[in-house]
């Protein structure tokens, strides 16, 4: 069989479907109850934090060629350190994937199915995403590309048949409570544009690896461009205290959609690319963790492990959280410093252990 | 011994002389010097059946015995009248009833005296025995090492017909018949290429079918053919191949997909299509389907006589199919969910029509849906084994008196009526009869999750069927491009038809040696 690689192009789709599935739902209510009418600068500081990472995580990769996140932590940590770090990581990943579950059934009975039981929800969308994870990456960064198309060419279609209806001047003034506000919004949203680390994940399967930050660049981009205009429509259809109010501000937009009085009702659609999306993210997540598993314990295959992670993930996302407001509250408050440890904290250590390390060897080969 | 040859050339041996069928990979069986010796050989390997003669004659006046081998009912006996038996026995030398060495006397017959264009040696038996069933007429002589096989085949065939399956508005109305020699034919009749070629292969343990390898060399990837060699060699293993579909289910990659992985056609002008784009075709004995690898399932969307119209209307046929095959998908299960779940969706006054319709039906919308859908499948499927006369009547019966009945005693709603006939409609909109079977079997378990979890339940069936194609591979080239990995040049090729003078290149997908179509720049300039 020939060795798993995926097209850059792939990659970007990939990763862009997976930071924006779940950010296009949340963040638009929790940066404005951040930052008010400043929410889309706070995506943007979020986007380019993310972009420093990205640029943070393809150096890194490109010193280790071939190598995952955790493949080199190991080399760089030595096997014991090294494989704390990716324990570490796996316990991370395992409580990501629930927490994307979570979202999705709470998403989905909130707004769509409120009468099904939500814990069907989990385990049907575990279930789902254990099958394409099977499948393997190739399958995963496939569907990725399909979905990221269609994801942009909704979201577009939303923007651009809402724009007669939009007032600006909802926007101003601009920075009223000065950078404070916005920059505290950005730090909830750099949970997601953080999300970019996953780019280490994927490395070796990288068909450029060279084009590793373009790669992550792009996706971001794509994520930022629609994040900070989908906040600026929002902000100036709803205003400032609504948004913040609304529980799925997106989805409120999207029903206020009316063209000629028959093109109605486009929030199916919005459902539609966003239960892809988040199937898309969830396979994908599951993949990389079921990787991290097989890395920490030295296993030949993954496949195996992927239902029993299903299913482990499946229970935990029930039991994480008691209700949606719970969930709400817990990616704003701990979440993101959690999450910051792991997609930021753990790329910059390697990145600056690699660093003294080689520094060290150059030092000790002058004497 | 004397006894054994005198019961062959009587030929009127009944039982089977016990001798283990030959396996695939069967024993060398080298042709003996003696003729005796021959004559038991062959009889052993063709059996001793009731409709095989072996015809003992002399070379003209001298008494050199030779003995010719055929099937009754296979063979032309006129040709192998005057083209065999008259020269042979007629043969009239000078130096009369002198012996010439065997030798001698051997390349006389093969060279002077028979006259058949297609005459082959072997020095093995067993392929000689094989041609003997196939219709060939065998000869065997004394003393040397060889026997001659002389072509005399005359199968019995039906004349050469328009494609029932595959008619076409525009294009050539003719169609592959069962005869591999006559589609070998009609493909090299639109390809007078040197570049064309065939590798014949023959597989089934008892059928023993011919089946051909074609493909253009310097255009196809020199990979796909070793594939597709190397594939067929399992259906040497198998016992019979009646059909080219027994080949389709021991070759393609991922047999327990419902989806096709391999098209077939029954028209030489798609077939020569493929070639160019660079694919290989397996034609079959005794199937006018000739099958093309590797295939894309967005292939199945494409039929030949979008090439022939205008490309503005091939373009939009396409275009229209797209949707077709998606509400010949979901459009049956979309309704009972939305009826079921998602009443809100609907707009008011369509939920009021709707409502005023399924007034008085006492079925649940799942329940009136596969009803429908099934009253429907066995509609179709009696009039598929219907007479075309009575089968008529079933679909007058069927859909006008059945469906009116129906709706007249609210068993089912218009509405209904109106989803399934446009969802059966639609599915006949696929240009590819075995894509469709996909699609009809997938639409009832839809259907059910759509009952169960509405809309959601609806996505969830996209994204496994969809999740399912992309991992699928025809031939180590992914199933789903240029859609998923996306390809743009290619995709522009399969959901649109460009212009002729467009496209320059051969579709990257099948890694083409040759991706050069034309030369660029054809597009018609009048009065230059």
């Amino acid at each position: 069989m020939a060795p798993v690689k995926i097209s850059s192009w792939q990659a970007t789709a990939l990763l862009a479907t997976t930071i924006l599935s779940t950010a296009v739902l949340f963040p638009p209510m929790l940066l404005a109850q951040e930052a008010g009418r400043d929410a889309w600068i706070a995506f943007a500081i979020g986007t380019a934090a993310g972009l420093l990472l990205a640029l943070l995580v393809a150096g890194l990769s490109s010193l280790y060629p071939g190598m995952h996140l955790l493949q080199i932590g190991e080399a760089a940590l030595g096997p014991f350190a090294g494989k704390l770090l990716g324990a570490a990581y796996l316990f991370f990943f395992i409580i990501f994937a629930a927490i994307v579950v979570e979202e999705f059934s709470s998403f989905i009975s909130t707004a769509f199915m409120p009468l099904t039981p939500p814990e069907f929800l989990n385990i049907i969308i575990s279930l789902l995403g254990f099958y394409a994870a099977y499948l393997g990456l190739e399958v995963i960064a496939r569907v990725g590309e399909a979905v990221f198309l269609s994801i942009v060419f909704f979201l577009l279609l939303f923007l651009l048949l809402m724009m007669p209806q939009l007032d600006l001047t909802l926007l101003l003034p601009v920075l009223e409570d000065g950078l404070a506000s916005p920059l505290r919004g950005s730090f909830i949203f750099m949970v997601w544009s953080g999300q970019i680390f996953l780019l280490g994940m994927i490395y070796p399967y990288l068909a450029r690896p060279q084009q590793a930050f373009k790669i992550g660049a792009a996706s971001l981009l794509v994520v930022g461009f629609f994040l900070v205009s989908g906040s600026i429509s929002l902000q100036s259809l709803f205003g400032h205290p609504l948004v913040s109010r609304l529980v799925f501000p997106l989805l409120s937009y999207v029903r206020l959609i009316s063209i000629a009085e028959f093109l109605e009702r486009l929030e199916a659609l919005l459902i539609l690319i966003w239960v892809a999306g988040v199937y898309v993210k969830i396979a994908f997540l599951f993949y990389v963790t079921a990787l991290s598993m097989q890395q920490v314990f030295g296993l030949g295959d993954h496949r195996p492990l992927l239902l029993p992670l299903a299913a482990l993930v499946a229970v935990l996302s029930i039991q994480l959280f008691e209700n949606t407001g719970q969930a709400m509250l817990f990616l704003k408050n701990p979440w993101p410093v959690f999450a910051a440890f792991f997609s930021a904290g753990g790329p910059l250590l390697l990145y600056l252990v690699t660093f003294f390390k080689t520094l060290f060897k150059m030092n000790s080969r002058q004497y | 011994m004397l006894q054994f040859l005198k019961k062959l050339l009587g030929k009127k041996t009944q039982q089977d002389k016990g001798g283990s069928i030959p396996k695939p990979e069967h024993p060398f069986y080298p042709v003996p010097l003696e003729l005796g010796q021959k004559t038991e050989m062959l009889g052993q390997l063709i059996g001793h059946s009731d409709d095989t003669i072996f015809r003992r004659l002399r070379l003209g006046q001298t008494n050199i015995t030779v003995i010719a081998v055929y099937v009754d009912g296979l063979v032309n006996l006129g040709e192998q009248n005057e083209s065999i038996f008259k020269p042979l026995m007629l043969f009239d030398n000078e130096n009369k009833k002198k012996t010439a060495a065997p030798k001698q006397n051997y390349e006389l017959i093969k060279n002077n005296l028979i006259s058949v264009g297609e005459i082959t040696e072997h020095t093995e038996m067993w392929e000689a025995a094989l041609r003997v069933l196939s219709g060939d007429t065998v000869i065997l002589l004394e003393g040397i090492e060889k026997v001659l096989t002389v072509k005399t085949r005359d199968l019995p065939q039906r004349a050469l017909e328009d494609p029932k399956r595959e008619t076409a508005v525009r294009g050539p109305q003719v169609g592959f018949t069962e005869l591999m020699r006559t589609n070998m034919a009609l493909v090299r009749r639109q390809l007078k290429h040197p570049s064309l070629r065939f590798e014949v292969l023959r597989g089934g343990f008892y059928t023993n079918t011919d089946v051909a390898i074609g493909y253009l060399q310097g255009v196809v990837n020199p990979k796909i053919v070793q594939e597709v060699r190397q594939r067929l060699q399992s259906i040497m293993r198998t016992d019979g191949i009646l059909e080219s579909g027994n080949i389709e289910g021991l070759i393609e990659d991922s047999p327990h997909s419902p989806f096709p992985q391999i098209e077939h056609t029954e028209r030489p002008d798609k077939a020569v299509a493929h070639l160019l784009e660079g694919k290989v075709i397996i034609i079959t004995d005794n199937s006018p389907f000739v099958l093309t690898v590797p295939t894309l399932f967005l292939q199945f969307i494409q039929a030949s006589d979008d090439y022939y119209e205008r490309y503005f209307f091939g373009s939009f046929i396409r275009l229209v199919r797209i949707p077709a095959l998606l509400i010949a998908l979901f459009l049956p299960s979309v309704y009972v969910a939305l009826i079921t779940y998602h009443q809100e969706m609907i707009p008011f006054t369509l939920i009021l029509a709707l409502d005023v319709a399924r007034e008085g039906v006492p079925f649940p919308a799942l329940v009136e849906a596969l009803l429908m859908e099934t009253v429907f499948e066995f509609l179709r499927e009696a009039g598929i084994r219907l007479p075309m006369q009575i089968g008529q009547a079933v679909s007058i019966v069927g859909a006008i008196i059945l469906g009116q009945a129906a709706i007249q005693a609210n068993l089912v709603s218009p509405a209904m009526v109106i989803v399934v006939a446009l969802t059966g409609i639609s599915s006949f909109l696929l240009p590819a009869f075995n894509t469709a079977i996909a699609l009809r079997v997938l639409r009832f378990g839809i259907i059910l999750l759509a009952a169960t979890l509405g809309l959601l339940g609806i996505l969830i069936a996209a994204m496994v069927i969809f999740t399912h194609l992309v991992s699928l591979r025809s031939f180590g080239v992914p199933y789903m491009s240029p859609l998923a990995p996306l390809n743009l040049s290619a995709l522009k090729d399969i959901l649109l038809r460009p212009p002729l003078w467009a496209r320059d290149k051969r579709p990257s997908i099948f890694r083409p040696q040759d991706d050069r179509r034309q030369e660029p720049g054809l597009k018609p300039r009048p009065g230059s």
